[in-house]
């Protein structure tokens, strides 16, 4: 899985995530995201191009959540694909970050 | 350690030679030479000593010639190199010495400039050899013991069918087939008291050893609270209570956990997670309405709603993990919910073991000759009334 880094205006850090979600997608990102995640209060990540979530893409997402929250800070994501977003909210993700269509939203629910 | 040369040359100079070109390196421990003067006395020096790295053999020798050696030494099991000396523009014979697995040669009159070369990056290659032949025997003990682990974490769970023969108010039957790797997908049930049988299923977050240490310390935990007769839902906030009070990075382990009166039918359920289970009623495939709710270990303080649901006789429940729903075939497709549900459609008045057996078999007929990727995990429960 790849992924790419932006800061936008307001202090809110993006992160876009491309490929499978899975045992190696998860590996390739862990430890990146969860600096990211230590380093930033506002972070929205893009979604869209997460084609499959696994078990270990989700502790991933739990763990980038569990950091900001522990930091006083927020977490929105956006562009989810509708498989990886039911597999989101069977495990209730939705009560860690909010969950969005496009990132305007997501943005905003940062504010 | 030196490493060990031998030298193989009926020439009796030879060894006087080699002596006194090498005895820098002799003197400092790096070579220890060994001096053999045809391909028989060369042989019974290797087998005598196992640690020669490399055999230095002259091509025309008396009783067994450097070939003949060469052709012996390859049904050797052991990272051991060759280095022909031969005559100068004797092509032929270090074309034949090439394809009998010489590593390389060198010419006569010997270059001990040349020689030293070759020898040292001969050694190179043998060294690389004999820790690529280390890192095999690790891993292969490494593979041994991901195999006894993944033996006892099978162990872990009831496999004896039918399990409880002398209740006539419910059958059940579960089935799982591990992935290559340890997984970490569990099943569960067990006798609460007279008439209430406990039905889970879970799935450890990854794979290897971390989930299969989690997946036993789970499946452990939650059946030892569940024996302590608490509700479906305080059962699961229990469980959640422990494993999230461990430090990161966190573990999980999605979970349905179900109560099954085997008299009046009831089923009292929560989930964490885990796949809504399917509730095979009259030809009709219903998934059961559970509320969503982190995994536990996810997230500490989560609530656990306990719900209910009236099952009528041979009405079947069916729990299943994510290895079938997202068991993949060749071309990357998934089998789905779909698939799933079209199966248990034309399941209906099937017992738990001919429905579990059944969408098992139609998982791997799907999968096919695709690797398994993950566990695939079912257990059936039918109530009888």
């Amino acid at each position: 899985m790849q992924m790419a880094v932006e800061q936008l205006d307001g202090g809110i850090t993006k992160v876009s995530l491309d490929g499978r979600f899975d045992i190696a997608g998860a590996a390739a990102v862990d430890l990146k995201l969860n600096a990211i995640a230590g380093a930033s209060k506002l972070l929205v990540i893009d979604m869209r191009n997460v084609s499959f979530l696994a078990s270990m893409g989700l502790r991933t997402l739990v763990n980038v959540a569990r950091t900001v929250k522990n930091r006083g800070g927020k977490l929105a994501v956006f562009g989810t694909l509708e498989d990886v977003e039911k597999t989101m909210l069977m495990s209730h993700l939705d009560s860690m970050m909010t969950i969005h269509r496009d990132i305007q939203n997501a943005m905003a629910s940062l504010q | 350690m030196a490493y060990k040369i031998l030298i193989v040359d009926d020439e009796p100079d030879l060894e006087l030679l080699v002596r006194q070109k090498f005895r820098r390196q002799v003197r400092e421990g790096f070579f220890e030479l060994f001096f053999a003067h045809n391909g028989k006395e060369a042989l019974q020096q290797i087998e005598q000593d196992s640690g020669i790295d490399l055999v230095l053999s002259d091509i025309n020798m008396p009783v067994m010639d450097g070939l003949t050696l060469l052709a012996r030494l390859e049904g050797i099991d052991r990272e051991l190199k060759a280095v022909m000396v031969s005559a100068y523009g004797d092509m032929q014979n270090i074309r034949t010495a090439m394809n009998r697995g010489a590593y390389d040669f060198v010419t006569k009159p010997i270059n001990f400039e040349d020689l030293e070369i070759t020898i040292n990056k001969t050694l190179h290659t043998v060294d690389t050899l004999k820790q690529a032949r280390r890192e095999r025997e690790q891993l292969l003990s490494i593979q041994q013991e991901l195999a006894v682990a993944s033996r006892i974490q099978l162990s872990i769970l009831p496999r004896i069918f039918p399990a409880f023969p002398n209740h006539s108010d419910f059958d059940l039957f579960a089935e799982i087939i591990p992935a290559k790797d340890v997984g970490g997908d569990f099943y569960d049930f067990f006798l609460i008291d007279a008439d209430r049988l406990g039905l889970v299923i879970g799935d450890v977050c990854g794979k290897g050893i971390p989930a299969a240490i989690f997946m036993a310390m789970s499946s452990t935990l939650l059946r030892a609270t569940a024996l302590q007769k608490l509700s479906a839902g305080s059962c699961l906030q229990y469980v959640n209570s422990i494993l999230a009070a461990q430090y990161e990075p966190v573990m999980f382990v999605t979970v349905f956990y179900g109560i099954l009166n085997t008299r009046t039918g009831d089923l009292e359920f929560a989930s964490g997670g885990h796949p809504p289970p399917y509730l095979l009623s009259e030809g009709k495939v219903n998934i059961l309405d559970v509320k969503p709710a982190c995994a536990p270990g996810m997230v500490d303080g989560t609530r656990y709603e306990t719900c209910h649901r009236q099952l009528r006789p041979r009405d079947t429940l069916l729990l299943y993990t994510d290895g079938v729903t997202e068991a993949t075939d060749r071309a990357g497709n998934l089998f789905s919910e779909r698939s799933a549900e079209a199966y248990l459609r034309g399941a209906a008045g099937l017992s738990p073991k001919e429905v579990v057996s059944g969408l098992v078999t139609e998982v791997r007929k799907f999968i096919g000759e695709a690797p398994q990727s993950d566990d695939i995990t079912v257990l059936a429960a039918q109530y009888l009334g």
